[in-house]
């Protein structure tokens, strides 16, 4: 489904500016959308309100067709939003399996084994079936990504964010970034990358949003808005 | 599923608790009643026993283990509260209490008398009130043998080391010639085994104690003559009227009918000053001090290691274990209380809102900086003032738990500290509420960080339990001491209390090494294998 921001504001207590000042952006359903601007520009706190972590003063956020505004309570997006962390943070006192069944069965009361199936599934397309047992140690930086994208996707949200997917991992493995968004997109997941890395925003989105001073800048195409600020 | 995990844990302990129940029932404990408007005597009756109060760790020759089966209390005071419980109408039943806090036990209600040496002076009566005398003890004092510049006269004690009991006449009298006082609160034992290594110049004590200890040590010498003298007498509580009537009565008719002659002769203390005091019968001419003689025998020359261990420890071991039964049983319940109300203390520090936020730290700033001691005199002694009369069990599990839930929750608040706030980040983008986000993410990372603090605690827990001998119960340090004091043996029933406190605290240790290792391998998997 389509997200669509509007005139979205954030104030940090004791800041002179606001963090956002009237953003607005639209990514069409199944569509991958790369957010890029400086350090400061207002990424970080856009992620934190799109995620529900952090309440925001004004606007709306649209999620296919359900609006929330200014005051909405933390997490009341109803996991139709998910997040994946620039870190991760899988949970390590439990396996692959449990790190993507939690949520489910906690929070929607999904039966263990109908929970279980589905992360199974998941994670077969992920290409990390093998790793089901195996706890958030033992895993590659590669693998925690996906055991992460795999955790999201369990709950089923519309949309998806990433933050930084790249820099936590080898230069050999961000070329799988890209492939492994592409697979997302293919089940109609919307998502938001967050990112500092101009080539997987190039290879991998279809539009691009450069944010400056809390509001976007500039967007569109991969190759034009890239070109531009290149 | 944890509040199930909880109900589980307690019905296990319930057994437990059972089977110290009957030997709390059977021997020291008191059961508790209200201090208001007291007929000591009366209640007594309406019971069939009476509960006179008593340390047997003051030992010999009032209340005290017999030597040859500890399982026994024996001595003059025993017999002294059989006769005067016989002419009263009722049972006398010894109920065991710190001797410094045998009045105030008397007067929170856990006994109905006290009989253990209580000195009549005013102090005293400002606690209790004191029947007639039944005994008048000489003031003795004992040196080393063969030394030359011993103090032999009271005067000779200024400046000297002087040993001697707390709180006693001996102790002011001392006091008042300007010696060096040195009180004790364990065994008579070691007010003489300091004056013989040299620790002490000399010990000034009552008669009884310098017949039973000094005069057998061979190495040590009882000066002639008296230094003064002390009366004991029956501690009633304060305005019991109709008590201390009966009692008066009681211990008149023993006098004149010759039975107090005839014990104090067995145990061999009747003296010209109680022959005085008691005005009746002298004891017949043929009576022999057995009971002292059987002591001499048991304790007057220390049995090599290996005979005490093959004849003497396997009558204590029933004592021991019962000892470290009430021990165990105490520190577990104390630690569900600590890690239950530390976990609460801990979330609310770290999670919430101001004001719970300064309530827990105060919480912890003041049960982990005041002694654990005031905080069960407290629990004990104080809260009856306020209507809270609890049994010396509860109050010794609420004041440790509540002791060391302050260190839990520093322990808990650390665990919760080294958990990443990406964490409850990602718990609740994922959905989870708040309180489901500490319970499935922070909280099992917590533990794993706080458990081997935690088994620590609970092993010092265990050692801390011994204070709870002060509200009168009899656990495994107490056993210990008592059973040292009566049959004169500190280093080797030492040997035996230790690997009792050992054997108590290494299945802990290592339960909690196996778990540890068992949650450190779920998350540390590569770098283990």
């Amino acid at each position: 489904m389509s997200i669509c921001v509007t005139d979205l504001v954030k104030r940090h207590p004791g800041a002179a500016a606001p963090a956002l000042a009237g953003l607005c952006m639209k990514v069409p359903t199944g569509k991958i959308a790369s957010v890029l601007g400086r350090s400061g520009a207002g990424k970080t706190t856009l992620l934190r309100c799109l995620s529900g972590l952090d309440p925001f003063d004004d606007g709306t956020i649209d999620v296919g067709g359900v609006t929330f505004g200014a005051g909405a309570k933390h997490g009341s997006f109803g996991g139709r939003i998910g997040l994946v962390f620039q870190t991760f943070e899988l949970f390590p006192h439990l396996s692959v399996l449990d790190n993507c069944t939690l949520a489910p069965r906690v929070v929607r009361g999904e039966a263990r084994s109908r929970a279980e199936a589905r992360v199974k599934e998941l994670l077969a397309e992920l290409g990390i079936e093998d790793k089901a047992k195996a706890y958030p140690e033992a895993l590659s930086g590669g693998q925690k990504q996906r055991v992460a994208i795999a955790r999201a996707l369990a709950m089923e949200p519309s949309v998806l964010l990433y933050d930084e997917p790249t820099s936590a991992l080898d230069p050999a493995l961000k070329h799988e970034v890209g492939r492994t968004l592409r697979r997302v997109a293919g089940t109609g997941v919307t998502q938001i990358v967050v990112t500092h890395d101009l080539p997987v925003a190039r290879e991998a989105s279809d539009l691009v949003f450069v944010l400056d001073k809390g509001r976007v800048a500039a967007f569109g195409p991969p190759a034009e808005v890239i070109a531009e600020a290149a | 599923m944890r509040k199930r995990r909880l109900a589980v844990t307690l019905l296990l302990l319930l057994p437990l608790l059972a089977l110290v129940a009957p030997g709390r029932a059977l021997a020291e404990e008191p059961a508790t009643a209200p201090a208001t408007a007291r007929n000591s005597i009366a209640e007594a009756r309406a019971r069939g026993e009476l509960r006179w109060g008593n340390d047997s760790q003051g030992g010999a020759p009032y209340v005290f283990q017999d030597p040859m089966d500890p399982n026994h209390l024996i001595g003059f005071e025993v017999d002294f509260a059989a006769a005067l419980a016989k002419k009263l109408g009722v049972r006398a039943r010894p109920v065991q209490g710190a001797w410094d806090g045998l009045l105030a036990l008397l007067d929170r209600g856990d006994f109905d008398l006290v009989i253990n040496g209580i000195e009549v002076a005013e102090e005293k009566k400002r606690v209790a009130d004191l029947s007639r005398p039944y005994y008048v003890a000489a003031m003795r004092l004992t040196v080393r043998k063969g030394d030359a510049g011993a103090p032999r006269t009271l005067g000779a004690l200024r400046g000297r080391k002087v040993g001697t009991l707390p709180g006693s006449l001996a102790a002011r009298l001392s006091e008042r010639e300007g010696a060096e006082v040195k009180t004790y609160d364990g065994g008579q034992n070691d007010i003489y085994d300091d004056l013989r290594i040299g620790r002490t110049d000399a010990v000034l004590l009552d008669d009884p104690i310098t017949l039973y200890y000094g005069a057998i040590d061979p190495a040590l010498e009882v000066v002639d003559g008296s230094f003064g003298e002390v009366s004991y007498a029956v501690g009633v509580p304060k305005g019991d009227a109709e008590t201390l009537a009966a009692v008066n009565g009681a211990i008149e008719a023993l006098a004149k009918e010759g039975t107090l002659a005839a014990l104090y002769a067995r145990w061999g203390l009747w003296n010209e000053p109680t022959e005085r005091l008691l005005g009746g019968p002298k004891p017949p001419s043929t009576a022999v001090a057995e009971a002292h003689d059987a002591w001499r025998a048991a304790v007057g020359k220390p049995l090599p290691f290996w005979s005490r261990v093959t004849d003497r420890y396997p009558a204590t071991l029933g004592l021991f274990a019962r000892g470290a039964l009430l021990s165990l049983v105490v520190s577990l319940l104390a630690m569900t209380v600590a890690v239950t109300l530390g976990m609460a203390l801990a979330l609310a520090r770290v999670y919430g809102p101001k004001p719970l936020q300064w309530l827990a730290v105060g919480y912890i700033e003041i049960f982990r900086g005041t002694p654990l001691l005031v905080q069960l005199t407290m629990v004990y002694f104080g809260l009856p003032e306020l209507g809270v009369t609890l049994s010396p069990f509860v109050a010794g599990v609420i004041a440790l738990g509540l002791n060391y839930a302050a260190a839990e929750a520093e322990n808990y608040r650390a665990g919760l500290g080294s958990v990443p706030a990406g964490q409850m980040d990602a718990a609740r983008t994922l959905g989870l509420s708040k309180l489901a986000s500490l319970r499935h993410v922070a909280l099992p990372q917590a533990i794993r960080v706080a458990l081997p603090p935690t088994t620590n605690d609970f092993i010092a827990l265990l050692k801390d339990s011994s204070l709870i001998s002060v509200v009168t119960l009899t656990e495994l340090t107490k056993t210990y001491t008592s059973l040292a004091s009566a049959m004169r043996d500190h280093l080797g029933l030492g040997l035996v209390v230790a690997l009792f406190y050992l054997g108590l605290s290494l299945p802990f240790a290592r339960l909690s090494r196996s778990v540890e290792e068992r949650l450190g391998s779920k998350v540390r998997r590569p770098a283990s294998a």
